[in-house]
């Protein structure tokens, strides 16, 4: 809703208001205001990281001799892996297992997951030491096979849709193959909720590179109380960080 | 509505990187944002690209924000800047040209009668008319409601000079749309 200015120059300006009011609110559209504010901190994240690069006139020819670079230096360091070295933390990128297994892949490989194909459901919920574990299985109900992010960004959401807690954003651009119909899991654990009460009851929110996102719900089987973790101080940051998708 | 210490704290948490705090500033400001940015460039996706790259460049700069009421005005601010920009980077004019019949690109709104969706175009094309600069303080007065001097302050005139432009403004607009000089 449009609000008038309250230092009126001109008995017109009310008439003025409620039209420019009116004509405007056809722009209007709901958004996820979560999503707003993930998508603004990733883009003033990369606007920062260009202007150290290039400055504010980065050209993309520029940016993609450097893109270029950095593939280079990656195939040079996965030379360095089937060599016999080691990358930490986490896996490294596999060569060509010949298993059945979903194929782990560094950087984007195949058609992205979108979150209208990916659905999943709270399996667990364990308490320990201040924390609550998640654990949870995620399906690709298809239509195809698709590149699951290793690591999504999770989101601790009440019954409204309100985040409690969200994940910081993931830099890490490891994907599996995932097929279609199967299944896959993994934890997340959060730590020092220190707001309001929430609405019951908590879901799990998991977000795509592209920051859109989908909802994981408690599981009928789920034994005892899906409740935010337990406050330890207020003066802390809450937390929650999620582990590598096993296929 | 958020009141203005829960704005406070909400920048202050926003400022230090807390996402869910800075939704909660998106929540009450979105709509305010998107309304101006489009009274501005006169194009809906247009208007949301702009309050996106407006709202990354909110994040960026959240914690020169000292005073909670300076914030609403400072982000449809950023918003219509970032609306001009756009305009003017794609080299495009603000133009909103008559629906044809049976186009569905510019079917009114659902319950909108005939006279309001020429009404609407009728100011359409007054905005069209006007130099980007104008549509900026039109945008900034009557889409987002914002007084003389917080407009003064958000492109850097005097509150005067804010009333005596609109004043003009408001002439010439009252003339084009055929409005009578009393409301």
């Amino acid at each position: 809703m449009t609000r008038s200015p309250d230092d009126q120059i001109d008995p017109y300006e009310s008439r003025l208001t409620r039209r420019v009011g009116d004509f405007a609110e056809q722009a209007v559209r709901p958004v996820d205001p979560l999503a707003v504010a993930a998508a603004a901190h990733a883009g003033a994240q990369r606007r920062t990281l260009g202007g150290r690069l290039f400055g504010s006139t980065a050209s993309m020819s520029r940016l993609g001799v450097v893109f270029a670079g950095a593939l280079v230096a990656a195939a040079a360091f996965g030379v360095y892996l089937n060599a016999g070295g080691t990358a930490n933390p986490g896996p490294s990128a596999s060569g060509n297992a010949p298993d059945a297994t979903p194929t782990e892949v560094a950087g984007p490989g195949g058609v992205a997951c979108s979150a209208a194909q990916l659905t999943g459901e709270i399996v667990g919920w364990d308490g320990a030491a201040g924390h609550r574990i998640a654990s949870l299985n995620l399906h690709n109900t298809g239509p195809g096979d698709c590149a699951l992010p290793k690591l999504l960004r999770p989101a601790l959401v009440d019954a409204d849709g309100h985040a409690l807690i969200v994940g910081a954003l993931v830099s890490d651009t490891r994907t599996l193959t995932f097929q279609v119909g199967n299944a896959a899991s993994t934890e997340v654990d959060m730590a020092n909720y220190c707001g309001a009460a929430p609405t019951a009851e908590l879901r799990i929110r998991l977000y795509l590179p592209d920051q859109t996102s989908f909802e994981l719900s408690p599981h009928l089987d789920v034994p005892g109380t899906v409740d935010p973790p337990p406050c330890n101080g207020p003066n802390a940051a809450a937390s929650i960080q999620i582990q590598a998708v096993n296929p | 509505m958020i009141d203005d210490e829960s704005i406070r704290a909400a920048v202050a948490r926003a400022a230090a990187g807390d996402e869910v705090a800075f939704a909660r500033i998106v929540a009450a400001h979105h709509d305010d944002m998107t309304r101006v940015a489009f009274v501005v460039c006169g194009d809906v996706e247009l208007a949301q690209e702009a309050v996106q790259v407006a709202w990354q460049k909110a994040w960026a700069k959240l914690d020169s924000i000292r005073a909670a009421d300076r914030l609403r005005p400072w982000l449809v601010s950023i918003a219509a800047n970032e609306a001009r920009q756009l305009i003017r980077s794609r080299n495009r004019r603000w133009l909103r040209e008559a629906p044809m019949e049976g186009d569905e690109q510019t079917e009114p709104r659902p319950g909108m009668d005939p006279a309001s969706r020429a009404a609407q175009l009728d100011l359409a094309n007054a905005l069209a008319g006007l130099e980007p600069d104008d549509r900026t303080l039109i945008a900034l007065r009557y889409a987002a409601g914002l007084t003389s001097d917080e407009i003064g302050r958000a492109i850097g005139m005097t509150g005067g000079g804010v009333r005596a432009r609109l004043a003009r403004l408001l002439t010439r607009l009252r003339k084009e749309l055929h409005d009578d000089p009393i409301a």
